[in-house]
């Protein structure tokens, strides 16, 4: 790892200013909470920064405040709190069950909220040093003539990194908002408009620019007669990331479907919504035949590459398990 | 041997692209078998000095059984090791 200077941050707006005054200098800094994932990608060479803003100084951003429409949580949460915290288990569960999938307790108890989302891809050839792929300013997308076995189906193109984390698709389920702080003030916009798709830039996964960070989620309460459901497939039942999750949360009355959001994490590089299933949802009465159709509408043009075929029935399936298990 | 740990080697420059613990995805706690060893304690006329083997070449068998026991579940033979869940679906789609 290359040597780096370490500053305290003392408050939001003071991280803010440093990131600022290092981007004008064009000096490469960035901001780290729980440092799971950043030193990771220091270590791997990914990125190589000068100066390493530690947020875990400012005090009180690590709140999980329930209000009367939902609850706010602070960007230095950390996902064992969110897994474990009492009144997010009692009314959003699957936001519990996602952070309690994310990668190892060890990694849960360091790892924080804003970190877990802002999370670089974990695509093998990224973190790699050997490869300079597209994401880090190379010419190709490896995964196009090497190995893609857990890549993205849906919304790849030119790159096909799959978005890492497991508390987004949950999150995006559950109509959840982000806070973002800059030089310019807040502003807050629903999760789903945080990400990036590679078609739009191919450098970034998500909206942030050079002097911005996340400092609160904001996850509305599900409106009553909504059920929820959160799996994660992988290959190791801890310390893995997704093969294909599925979070769906589901609105009913008297038996038909009043709104349904379903989230697809492993298959695309941002959390996938898939828009036209929903809608195809709206009114209709939950069965095998509807959910089976839905699976089918949710994964409509999935474009797999060679290695990752499995992934689009997989998907398939666990939106049918889902929408099933929330009749 | 038969689930976990496989080294992934890019085709096009044989450079080994999951080379740590992440992604090599050794087992962790989760995945281990509850394991019950038994000694056989008969001299082998077919080993060194009666000897048989402990620790790793016992595995073998084990391998061939999993194998055995996915192509008899699913109708795929998988003649590459480990078998991942993606291979098994990925046989089943092609």
């Amino acid at each position: 790892m290359k040597s780096f200077e370490n500053i305290d941050a003392k408050s939001v707006k003071d991280a803010v200013g440093l990131l600022q005054k290092f981007h004008q200098q064009k000096k490469v800094a960035a901001v780290v909470g729980g440092g799971s994932e950043y030193l990771q990608l220091m270590k791997d060479h990914v990125v190589e920064p000068e100066y390493l803003i530690n947020l875990k100084s400012i005090p009180g951003l690590d709140y999980i405040k329930e209000e009367r429409g939902g609850f706010r949580i602070g960007a230095l949460a950390k996902l064992a709190d969110i897994e474990d915290h009492p009144a997010i288990r009692e009314k959003l569960l699957i936001l519990s069950a996602a952070a309690g999938d994310a990668a190892s307790p060890q990694i849960r108890n360091a790892g924080t909220i804003a970190g877990n989302l802002c999370q670089r891809p974990f695509c093998w050839y990224f973190r790699s040093s050997n490869f300079t792929c597209l994401r880090k300013g190379g010419q190709l997308c490896y995964t196009v003539t090497g190995d893609g076995r857990f890549h993205a189906i849906l919304g790849g193109g030119p790159s096909y990194i799959v978005h890492p984390s497991d508390t987004a698709p949950a999150l995006v389920a559950l109509g959840a908002q982000v806070k973002i702080t800059g030089p310019a003030g807040e502003k807050t916009l629903p999760l789903e408009k945080f990400f990036v798709l590679p078609s739009i830039d191919y450098r970034r996964e998500n909206i942030l620019q050079p002097a911005e960070i996340v400092t609160e989620i904001f996850v509305p309460l599900p409106k009553s007669g909504s059920k929820g459901f959160h799996y994660k497939v992988r290959e190791r039942l801890a310390w893995d990331h997704a093969i294909v999750a599925v979070d769906t949360v589901v609105e009913s009355a008297a038996g038909l479907v009043r709104e349904a959001r379903l989230v697809l994490g492993g298959v695309a590089p941002i959390p996938w919504r898939a828009v036209k299933a929903e809608a195809f949802l709206r009114g209709k009465r939950l069965d095998e035949t509807t959910a089976e159709q839905a699976g089918e509408i949710a994964l409509e043009g999935a474009k797999p590459l060679k290695d990752n075929v499995y992934k689009v029935k997989l998907a398939q399936g666990l939106i049918e398990r889902g929408l099933l298990a929330s009749v | 041997m038969a689930f976990t740990e496989e080294l992934i080697t890019d085709k096009l420059t044989a450079v080994p692209v999951n080379p740590n613990y992440r992604d090599a995805k050794v087992p962790t706690h989760l995945e281990a078998p509850k394991v019950e060893v038994v000694f056989i304690e008969h001299a082998d006329p077919y080993g060194p000095f009666g000897g048989k083997v402990v620790g790793e070449p016992p595995i073998t068998p084990a391998v061939a059984t999993v194998a055995n026991a996915i192509f008899n579940a699913t109708g795929k033979r998988i003649k590459e090791l480990p078998i991942t869940p993606d291979k098994i679906l990925q046989a089943r789609q092609v």
